[in-house]
Formats: structure tokens, sequence, C-alpha cells
């Protein structure tokens, strides 16, 4: 099993993306080893079902980290998602034409990164973590160039450290069984209807989009678009952040500042995080 | 068994209609090649361009 590197201290707090499915639950664990709390954050984007599921994962991971040490939160993106995913939808098919299919992951994956940022720039959470990893980087918002950049601007625009802790793993299965983590065997191997997490109805065309058409057969058409893509919705993330911390106190200045010096140093080289 | 049934019924569903849109995109993406090699190569010269500007502040 891969790990972050080891000289990678997180300090005391850590925000998880997490849908609750075997990748997530594996980061949350990993992360919970390296700081003191951590906060699963599953967003609900409004158009997907059974996102209860993700509270299945929760208890065990509370019985392995302590149940003081680990918060879930449920909460819905579903503002975001209008503005971001749908606002320009017209001129997105304009632009992307039948790859909208497989780009609609990183339009909601997008959604929950500003309503991450928003909820880490208000708890003073200098950390955000999530399950990413490279076998699944058919998938737009799963590329290794998509997630280098996106890390970047986090830590530049908003003092927030990204990391993929379990981004070499290749059988996530196997290394929830090693820890006693899995609810049962093979969950990975799941498909439409999860066990321990929401399903989306775009979920499977976009999958089978992305991993049959996207790749190889398209050329550079998924890195060239998941750039235009990422790159034409960061000033409406930016917007949308802007205006929620509009006239308020501390402003958004003063939290990324506060969250830059509660960060821990960064490793010498940004891949030295995870890609190591 | 009613979760069996709707897995197979959703996958019997969504399955064909990724494959249809999937060969439309890929004849989309052959027409537009030309624009995505070019575009590949700007970007990839921008991002060198950010990461020496980067390098330098």
């Amino acid at each position: 099993m891969t790990t972050q590197n080891a000289t990678f201290s997180l300090g005391k707090k850590a925000s998880i993306l997490y849908s609750g499915g075997t990748d997530s639950a594996l980061a949350a664990y990993l992360v919970g080893q390296k700081a003191e709390e951590i906060t699963l954050l599953t967003f609900d984007p409004g158009f997907i079902f059974f996102i209860e599921n993700s509270k299945k994962h929760v208890e065990l991971l509370r019985h392995h980290l302590g149940a003081d040490r680990v918060k879930h939160e449920i909460i819905p993106i579903k503002p975001f998602i209008d503005r971001i995913l749908f606002g320009e939808r017209k001129l997105d098919f304009k632009k992307y034409g039948f790859n909208l299919t497989a780009l609609v992951c990183l339009g909601c994956r997008l959604s929950m990164h500003t309503m991450a940022i928003i909820y880490n720039l208000e708890h003073g959470i200098p950390v955000i973590a999530d399950g990413s990893i490279r076998k699944q980087s058919t998938v737009p918002e799963q590329l290794d160039s998509f997630v280098r950049r996106n890390r970047r601007t986090l830590w530049w625009k908003y003092g927030i450290r990204h990391f993929s802790p379990i981004y070499t793993e290749d059988n996530s299965d196997l290394a929830m069984d090693k820890i006693r983590l899995s609810l049962k065997p093979n969950l990975k191997k799941q498909f439409i209807l999860f066990d321990t997490q929401a399903t989306c109805p775009f979920g499977v065309p976009a999958d089978v989009y992305a991993r049959l058409f996207y790749g190889e057969l398209s050329g550079p058409a998924r890195e060239v678009d998941t750039f235009e893509y990422s790159e034409q919705k960061r000033p409406l993330m930016e917007a949308i952040i802007g205006e929620h911390f509009a006239g308020k106190t501390p402003g958004l200045d003063e939290l990324i500042g506060h969250l830059k010096t509660v960060a821990a140093p960064l490793p010498a080289k940004w891949e030295d995080i995870d890609h190591a | 068994m009613l979760k069996l049934i709707g897995r197979y019924l959703i996958a019997a569903i969504m399955i064909p209609v990724g494959v249809a849109v999937g060969v439309a995109g890929w004849i989309q993406n052959k027409l537009r090649q030309e624009y995505y090699r070019r575009r590949f190569q700007e970007i990839r010269n921008q991002i060198q361009q950010e990461e020496i500007q980067n390098k330098q502040s």
C-alpha cells in the first residue's frame, strides 16, 4: 500500500472529499493517522440517489480513529452546480460537444472543490485530501495534469494544501481489507448501485464514455478539454467564493492569510506530497 | 432483489446511452483532431512558461 510522503505532516485539521466509497474511505483513514481531527465532506449536488449510504464507512472510521476525531457532514451544493455545471450549458455544448458526457463529472468536482474551499476557509482547515487514484485517470477530474494544476491553484489562491494519499494505490479493496475497514469484499467492483456511496445517474454514461472513447482513441482531446474546461470554470468558482465572503469579518484575504500561517511547510517538490 | 433488478435495468439503459454518445464523440474528435493537436501544444507551452515564471517568483 502506498501512503503519503512520511515527512509531510498535516498538523491539526484536515478535510476529505468523501463519497463513502472505498477510495475516499481509505484516503480518510490515512489522513486520520496524520491529522488530529478529520472532517469528511460529502456533497449533495441535488441529482444523486442514496446519499445516506455515505454514512456506512463513517462508523468504522470512527471506531478505528476515535469517535471525537472524525466529523462527517453532508452539504448541499446545488446552487454551485447550477452555476458551474449548468450555468453555461449552451456555450459548453457548443465548445465541447459530446465530450461533455465525461466533463460533467469535472464540473461536479469543481463545484465540490468550491464548497470545500469555503468550508476549509471558514473552519480554519489548511488541508484538503481526496481519494483520487491514477488507475481511474480515464475520467477528466482524476487526470494527473488536472490534479497537479488544481493543487497549485488551491495553495497559491487559498492557502490550502491538497493531496491525494492513495493516488498510486493499485488495489484499494485489498488495502481496506488489510486494515479491516471494508464493510464487505470487492466493494470497488460494484457498479451503478453502490452499498456505501450515492448513485449518480450521469455516472454510468460518463464512465463508459471516458473509458472507451475519450482516451487513446481521441488523441489529446481529453487533456485539452480538461484544461480548457477547468480554466473556463475557475473564474466562476472564484466569483462564488468571493460572493460568499463579501462583507463578512474576517474577510477572504484574512482567512487565506490565516491558513497560510497554520499550514505545514511544503515538501521540496509538489509531487513528493503523494506522487513520490 | 429489487436492488439487483434496478442495477441491471439502469445498466441496460445507461450503458447503451454511453456507447451511442461515445461513438458520436469519437467521430466529433476525429473531425477536430487538428485543432486538438495544435491546442495541446499551445497548452504545453503555456504551462511550461508558467512553471518558469513561478520558479522565478
